[in-house]
């Protein structure tokens, strides 16, 4: 038995299983010359092979931020200029002028001797290994099919490789390169699998085939452990599932105080992706589905008929209410074809309903679908950033412009569909009583509330510490629209950040929050203090929070 | 040809993801844009060799615009190179 100290794990865990060997090779080019009469039909290869692989990517970066950058480097004109020389000036076959170039640019990104830019070059070389397997008609990935639960030990993982594995059978990662930040680290965590990244070597120490056990709690790896290790770690690994089990199971529980107050748990989701890894935690409905990935996604507007089939898939996937947020770009969420001025002042600019009202044609193509895919679930339409009743007016208007039009087509649609506002400007709180009396129901968006009451912009390092949420003026906010929805006698929801803040939970049940909705991971915590709470003891917590007057005072009932 | 010299205040530079969004920024005028670095010349159109020039907090950047729209095309991007501050 050996056992190795690593390092502190990139995702906590512990796998027991065979090792897995994975070293990479390279693809070699079938290093060629060719004929000059073969010249076009090599660029028609080599294109067709680019745009293959760029479809891909562009599937993939819907999945994670990762592949964005990788869009870029399939975009960028330089590789393809440079392929394009080497093809019709050197008559080069379409892999050789592709591995000359990918070194090449790899190389240029690696001399500047910057770990971040050495990330880059990976990136570079694993959009171009892509295009390379595409190029030899082999499978998108390296990774060959692994077909039993192992625990993958490699030198290096790409996007490529982890974009295609089953996690099913990943029991643990273990690389040599990478770092906390590496896209092996973040899917591994997205995915729950065990993992520690960044130790020099692993590939020699573990061999291929031997028992081992990865710690990735303590950040240890024993090979070939003896019989009294082995029942220890089998003890370990069964604490720790069980432990992080009892808070998923407790999804089958409702959101109830021991009082009897029942809330709303709802996932906040962008994708079809997400509406599926929400499911298992047992989660009331959809508070959020933030449409603008499927536009950012995009190449041009989607169409009606596109976003019909995924508000629909949605629809049909989720237990119970979806509510669909309208697109709300611009600010920090530009969409690629579609370019605004650049604005001194985004957050105050052209953005969400904003933009929305100002393109009407936009706008009703993503209501319509909406509303087709009421036919298919409890669906309900959110409108983001709005000021005032007459523009909430505006968009009601267009919804039932929307319903004559499906009407006369004879579409089918929720003639009652629910319509909301999203609380997340001062102007909104203090008209919240007006626009409760044409609204169906209020979610509150406590990121850019809170960025807008305190005038703290919190991406800016220098006043970031004055963003608190807790701020008494935010507070008092929230609690005025939850107080003006419920005098209109509609449902008050939240789907910012607070809403999954463990000391803010059993505070805006006392306000009289009618539901909470998050990242989906968030939620089982969440049931746990609302199930540990009396609704009598946070209506008491509420008030009293509600009578300080400064941060210091709340954070001291609070902390 | 015009040019103006802006010293880049982003704390980490330009780095994948600003760098998007002033590419596709660069794309919506007509002029040709380059920027000079301490690492030497670069266009605007791709992303490895704006990478490449590994331009940091407090690089000095030369934008140098040539074309029909010359004049807007840079005091645009020089407010956007300018302004960014993530």
């Amino acid at each position: 038995m050996q056992r190795i100290l690593l390092k502190k794990p990139a995702s906590k865990g512990i796998a027991i299983g065979e090792a897995y060997l994975y070293r990479p090779g390279r693809i070699a080019a079938d290093r060629g010359l060719i004929r000059p009469e073969a010249v076009t039909a090599e660029l028609g290869r080599f294109m067709e092979a680019l745009a293959s692989a760029r479809r891909r990517i562009v599937e993939l970066s819907a999945r994670s931020d990762i592949f964005e950058a990788h869009v870029d480097i399939a975009d960028d004109p330089e590789i393809l200029e440079s392929v394009t020389d080497k093809i019709t000036m050197e008559l080069k076959n379409a892999e050789l002028a592709l591995e000359e170039t990918a070194d090449a640019a790899a190389a240029r990104l690696a001399a500047a001797g910057d770990e971040y830019l050495s990330e880059r070059a990976a990136d570079v070389r694993d959009v171009c290994s892509r295009v390379m397997r595409k190029l030899k008609g082999l499978p998108s990935s390296g990774m060959p099919g692994i077909d039993r639960p192992v625990v993958l030990v490699a030198g290096s993982l790409a996007p490529s490789d982890t974009a295609g594995l089953d996690p099913g059978l990943v029991l643990g990662i273990v690389t040599a390169e990478g770092g906390d930040t590496s896209h092996v680290a973040i899917m591994a965590r997205g995915l729950g699998i065990p993992a520690v990244v960044g130790v020099p070597g692993i590939t020699e120490i573990v061999p291929d085939g031997a028992d081992i056990i990865l710690d990735a709690v303590e950040g240890a790896v024993i090979i070939w452990p003896d019989p009294a290790a082995s029942e220890l770690y089998r003890a370990r690994a069964g604490e720790f599932s069980r432990r992080k089990s009892e808070l998923a199971e407790a999804g089958g529980l409702p959101a109830e105080t021991a009082d009897g107050r029942r809330v709303k748990l709802c996932a906040n989701v962008g994708s079809i992706r997400d509406v599926e890894a929400a499911l298992p935690y047992g989660i009331d409905g959809v508070g959020l589905f933030r449409s603008e990935f499927l536009f950012m996604e995009s190449r041009a507007f989607p169409t009606e008929e596109e976003q019909f089939a995924a508000y629909r898939a949605a629809a049909q996937l989720v237990p119970g209410p979806l509510v669909v947020r309208t697109l709300d770009a611009g600010a920090d969420k530009n969409l690629p074809y579609y370019l605004g001025e650049e604005e001194d002042n985004p957050a105050l600019g052209w953005r969400a309903i904003r933009m929305c009202l100002d393109m009407p044609e936009v706008f009703k193509a993503q209501i319509r679908a909406i509303l087709r895919a009421s036919a298919y679930g409890e669906v309900r339409v959110l409108f983001p950033m709005v000021i005032s009743a007459e523009e909430l007016d505006r968009a009601l208007g267009l919804l039932a412009d929307c319903k004559a039009e499906l009407a006369a087509r004879g579409d089918g649609f929720d003639p009652g569909i629910p319509a909301g506002v999203m609380i997340e400007t001062p102007a909104a709180v203090f008209c919240a009583d007006e626009l409760a009396r044409r609204a169906s129901f209020f979610s509150i968006g406590t990121n850019d509330l809170a960025q807008y009451v305190l005038a703290v912009d919190r991406g800016n390092r220098r006043v970031a510490p004055s963003y608190d949420p807790l701020h008494p003026a935010v507070l008092r906010a929230v609690a005025r629209v939850i107080e003006a929805g419920h005098a209109a006698g509609i449902p008050v929801a939240m789907c910012g950040e607070l809403a999954a803040n463990e000391k803010a939970i059993p505070v805006l049940l006392g306000m009289g929050l009618d539901e909470f909705s998050m990242t989906a991971s968030l939620v089982p915590d969440a049931r746990h203090v609302i199930r540990g709470m009396r609704y009598a003891e946070a209506i008491g917590l509420a008030s009293r929070v509600l009578g300080e007057g400064t941060v210091t005072g709340v954070r001291g009932i609070l902390d | 040809m015009v040019s103006h010299t802006v010293v880049i205040r982003n704390p980490s530079g330009l780095h994948a993801r600003p760098l998007s969004r002033f590419m596709k920024l660069v794309k919506t005028f007509r002029s040709e844009v380059r920027l000079v670095t301490p690492k030497g010349e670069v266009g605007c159109r791709s992303i490895v060799g704006l990478l490449g020039a590994a331009i940091k907090q407090g690089t000095a950047v030369e934008v140098r615009v040539e074309g029909p729209d010359e004049a807007e095309a840079l005091i645009r991007i020089v407010e956007f190179l300018d302004g960014l501050v993530e």
